[in-house]
């Protein structure tokens, strides 16, 4: 059983059909990397997940449950975390209560020493406030504030845009230390260096459309996916 | 022209006037902030907060117990119009839920006016709270003055509700993103109720706490409304600094000019919220591009 299993989803914007029959699945202690242009349904895909899009038909299992036409608090409390693309850190909390928040309903959570040693800046911040902090710095307290929740799946919706590259290089690392301890990951990404560098499988979106499954090396090798759909 | 004792005096008035306000427009304030709904009925609450206290203390004689009921008893309603009204307007736009809780506060005020008939009531003044003190500037009523205590503590408690506990973690949280709060596990459906219902309590409260000051009848909630709408204006939406500062400068605004002409007292609130809304349109402390 796979921890997550989608089957032929289909989500909308109002009357604009975004997500076409699109299924995925992503087995434990994965890094799952989805690609595609901007406009592709990446985002809604992952919001079809977390249940802020609720599919119109198809269904989503989580750890062998279906989650679909759930709410996004009901599936984040099923161990699934969404860190969306604008971060969302709230800016009236400091970096601690932002940490706090998140780890209210975690039954199973962190403690905050093991997160402060994950991300050492975080610590030293954590009595800024949320706002007062660099791009970066926001990044680095989304990925925290889903990890804090200790969950089965975090999914990663454009985490290194706009960040600068010793940043990013930073990131990569952390995810990646995280994977090798097991953490199960979605990333979806622009920046398709970096995504092959994390993930161990990858898919293709295409305007609604999963076109492409594969490994990174595969994919590296096929030109044809690379230049049609990823415009590398 | 006025003296100095005077204006001592209306000084002072206005910061019984100006924490008062603050209560209620904190109420306002969170409702306005987290669930993002204008309430149109917090007046009819305070009012109907003012004859629950009103008939329990005709009844015990105990302030204590008027107090009590009439706080439960407005947010024992507050959840009730949470959900049964309020929770279905939260997808729908401003202006409808402006005009349901308008409706309700009409429903309200003349349920009100059904049971009680449109004579004004008087409170009986607690005995503790009889007589006079000597401020050294002025004598001043004594009741007044234990209110205005009474009220600062419950404003302090409030503060430490908001700053210092888990609800209130999430409350703040709730007032900037909502979604996020979902995100992270956090049944927001649930923080509303609660919010709502407390909110409607603060308004009930200070309504108790109000009735003996002024006399009890059917419209007195009017008067609150607008003017705590003035209050959240100035001092940000969705902020408890906010309202604070923002009660007690429309307190003094409404004080300071009566001792010249109590007919500029609202003409000057006015103006000082459109000078608001024209050099800081967030509010004091709001925070800008909140809708």
């Amino acid at each position: 059983m796979s921890l997550l299993d989608v089957e032929g989803i289909n989500s909308f914007y109002g009357d604009s059909h975004i997500l076409f029959d699109l299924s995925m699945r992503v087995e434990r202690n994965e890094v799952v990397a989805l690609l595609g242009r901007n406009g592709a349904g990446k985002t809604t895909t992952l919001n079809s997940l977390m249940g802020v899009v609720r599919p119109r038909s198809g269904t989503v299992s989580f750890n062998g449950e279906p989650v679909h036409g759930r709410q996004p608090f009901e599936i984040a409390r099923r161990g699934m975390q969404l860190v969306p693309e604008e971060r969302r850190i709230i800016g009236a909390l400091t970096v601690h209560e932002n940490l706090k928040l998140a780890a209210l309903s975690a039954p199973d959570a962190w403690s905050f020493e093991r997160i402060y040693e994950t991300f050492p800046r975080l610590a030293e911040r954590r009595r800024s406030g949320g706002k007062d902090l660099s791009g970066g710095e926001q990044q680095m307290l989304a990925i925290a504030r889903a990890l804090i929740r200790n969950p089965k799946l975090i999914l990663l919706d454009e985490p290194f845009e706009g960040l600068a590259p010793l940043i990013v290089r930073d990131l990569v690392r952390i995810c990646g230390e995280l994977a090798a301890a097991g953490q199960t990951f979605v990333v979806v990404e622009q920046n398709v260096v970096a995504a092959l560098r994390l993930a161990t499988r990858c898919y293709v979106i295409n305007n609604g459309h999963n076109v492409y499954e594969g490994t990174p090396d595969e994919l590296r090798q096929n030109k044809d996916v690379m230049n049609r759909y990823l415009g590398v | 022209m006025p003296n100095l004792s005077l204006f001592l005096a209306q000084l002072f008035n206005g910061l019984a006037l100006g924490t008062l306000l603050a209560l209620i427009s904190t109420g306002l304030t969170i409702i306005l902030g987290t669930l993002g709904v204008l309430n149109f009925a917090h007046g009819a609450l305070f009012m109907v907060g003012a004859y629950v206290g009103y008939t329990v203390m005709q009844a015990t004689h105990s302030f204590v117990l008027a107090v009590a009921c009439g706080a439960l008893f407005v947010l024992v309603l507050g959840v009730v119009i949470e959900r049964g009204l309020i929770r279905l307007y939260y997808e729908r736009p401003p202006e409808d839920q402006i005009l349901m809780t308008f409706g309700l506060s009409i429903v309200i005020v003349e349920t009100v006016r059904l049971i009680f008939t449109g004579i004004s009531q008087r409170m009986a003044v607690p005995d503790w709270g009889s007589g006079i003190f000597n401020l050294g500037f002025m004598i001043y009523p004594k009741y007044r003055l234990i209110v205005m205590i009474i009220v600062v503590v419950t404003l302090l408690v409030l503060y430490l509700v908001l700053y210092r506990t888990r609800l209130g973690l999430v409350v703040r949280a709730g007032i900037e993103d909502q979604r996020i709060v979902g995100m992270l596990g956090l049944n927001v459906q649930r923080t509303f109720m609660v919010v709502f219902g407390l909110g409607a309590m603060a308004a009930g409260y200070a309504g108790v706490i109000d009735a003996p000051i002024v006399s009890v009848t059917p419209d007195m909630g009017q008067t609150v409304l607008v003017e705590s709408f003035v209050v959240v204006v100035i001092g940000g939406l969705g902020s408890f600094p906010g309202a604070i500062l923002g009660g007690v400068i429309a307190g003094e605004i409404i004080s300071l000019t009566s001792m010249f002409n109590p007919a500029y007292s609202q003409v000057m609130l006015y103006f000082v919220m459109a000078l608001v809304l024209v050099l800081r349109p967030q509010g004091l402390f709001g925070q800008e591009g909140r809708e």
